[in-house]
């Protein structure tokens, strides 16, 4: 009995070591906003989830202008490469936008303060409230 | 009859009609019409990849529970339980890894985003994997089941992590059980969604039982078994032939936007490096859900192509569905294996 007690004791405690370790970790995977993108000085890889404000395409550069907004209203410009947007999405201007979920990965530039997409991630959670088909 | 030849015989008959409802699934079942990104048929996935995924939860809970039993009871039997609970249930979560990632290129734009679920989720699996590198590197037959049920208790606190992961972390591109509660309140989609995951738990439970007493196993339903996995694994492996078939005797491309009617549809299309438009002679009236055409998104082959117009359009199932079908057989004929191999008197490996 007294073993069991010691065993279970050993258990729990690694139980909760575990927890620990994953429930920061998961934590830690959590997009950034864009607020806290906007606080950083050096230039990093991230993960940014904002409410579309707006996106301009500029034909001549090839470019995707993407404008997001922060929860505390802050802005930030992401500049996206139209081409490789293009191959991967379709025509720019038939891209379908959920502007309350947009996702980006790029390479922040304190410096500039823009982000340089590498990736348009963007979350399926409006899809379920679609019908259901089978087209 | 023996209580394990029912078992398997009962196993039989479930791997077999788990076989044909991801069958129907994959070319019946409904997805949502309309998505941001991608097929909208990437979502047949719901069927194949997420009734996996929780049924991984519910084994790793076994394994909990056999664990907490063993070190309370001391009994031999409850450690066999737990590494067979733990055995099937890292077999799920690996499925559930690989399908996932397939899914998450063609709805998510990558096979991995480091997104909060997915961390959990393979966290859940390597710390289970030490489980096993742990319990082997124990020498003493007295202290291995001793540590490993101790390990196993502390292991688990990463399934309700990576349960609860889309909540813990302030954002996540898995959606949580209430967004996806509009979608799976759908009559059709409840009938097979649920049908699917009973009959996934029932797998796994029955082959943990039959894990646990395989040595018990006669030899009739011992092929029954082996036969019923290969016509589980042929039934599927030829409808993802079939689907993968319908690649073939037409130009195959996504669409990317529709213009005008059902009748006098045109479709914005990828041709070799350049967008161009399409015209379909056929009327696309099959296609409008809620009075959109939905076919954004969609991996369709023209048929009749010629001059910037098409005779006819069929959408396929995108190849992510296809090959997650094909890695559902693939583990369940790794289950199966691992149910069905066993020591020979000189310690030799047979099936």
């Amino acid at each position: 009995m007294k073993k069991s007690l010691k065993l279970f004791s050993v258990a729990v405690a690694l139980f909760i070591v575990f927890a620990g370790i994953g429930y920061y970790a998961v934590k830690s995977s959590a997009y950034m906003d864009v607020s806290q993108v906007l606080k950083l000085d050096h230039r990093a890889k991230v993960t940014v989830r904002g409410y579309l404000v707006g996106t301009q395409y500029d034909a001549q550069a090839k470019k995707l202008y993407i404008l997001l907004e922060g929860k505390d209203g802050s802005k930030l410009v992401a500049v996206a490469d139209a081409k490789y947007i293009e191959d991967k999405y379709g025509p720019i201007q038939y891209l379908q936008w959920d502007p309350n979920n947009v996702v980006l990965q790029g390479i922040y530039d304190p410096q500039h303060k823009v982000l340089v997409v590498t990736d348009i991630l963007e979350g399926c959670h409006s899809n379920y409230g679609q019908p259901a088909a089978r087209t | 009859m023996p209580n394990t030849d029912k078992i398997a015989y009962l196993l039989v008959i479930v791997f077999v009609l788990d076989a044909l409802v991801g069958s129907y699934a994959v070319l019946r079942a409904p997805y949502p019409a309309f998505v941001n990104l991608g097929s909208p048929a990437a979502y047949l996935n719901i069927y194949i990849h997420v009734p996996v995924a929780m049924i991984s939860y519910v084994l790793y809970t076994g394994a909990f529970i056999a664990a907490i039993l063993y070190l309370a009871k001391h009994r031999e039997r409850y450690d066999r339980y737990v590494y067979a609970f733990t055995l099937v249930a890292t077999l799920y979560a690996a499925y559930v890894l690989v399908s996932g990632s397939i899914w998450a290129h063609e709805s998510w734009g990558s096979y991995w985003n480091w997104d909060p679920r997915e961390t959990g989720v393979l966290l859940l699996f390597l710390a289970y994997l030490v489980y096993f590198a742990l319990r082997s590197s124990i020498a003493d037959p007295d202290r291995r089941p001793v540590v490993s049920a101790t390990y196993a208790i502390a292991a688990y606190a990463m399934v309700p992590i990576s349960y609860a992961a889309p909540r813990i972390a302030s954002s996540s591109l898995h959606p949580t059980k209430a967004l996806l509660q509009g979608f799976m309140e759908q009559p059709e989609v409840r009938a097979i969604f649920y049908t699917k995951v009973l009959l996934v738990l029932l797998i796994g439970l029955l082959a943990v039982k039959l894990y646990v007493d395989k040595e018990a196993l006669s030899p009739r339903a011992r092929r029954a078994l082996k036969l019923s996995i290969l016509v589980s694994v042929l039934v599927m492996l030829s409808i993802a032939g079939y689907l993968s078939a319908q690649y073939s005797g037409g130009k195959v491309t996504r669409v990317y936007a529709v213009f005008g009617s059902p009748s006098d549809a045109k479709l914005l299309v990828k041709m070799g490096n350049e967008f161009t438009n399409i015209t379909i002679a056929e009327n696309l009236s099959k296609y409008v859900v809620e009075g959109r055409i939905a076919l954004v998104g969609h991996v369709v082959k023209l048929v009749g192509l010629q001059d910037h117009a098409a005779k006819k359009l069929e959408v396929l199932v995108p190849s992510c569905v296809i090959l997650d079908f094909i890695f559902y057989a693939l583990f369940i004929s790794g289950l199966g294996y691992t149910l069905l191999r066993r020591e020979t008197s000189i310690g030799e490996e047979e099936l």
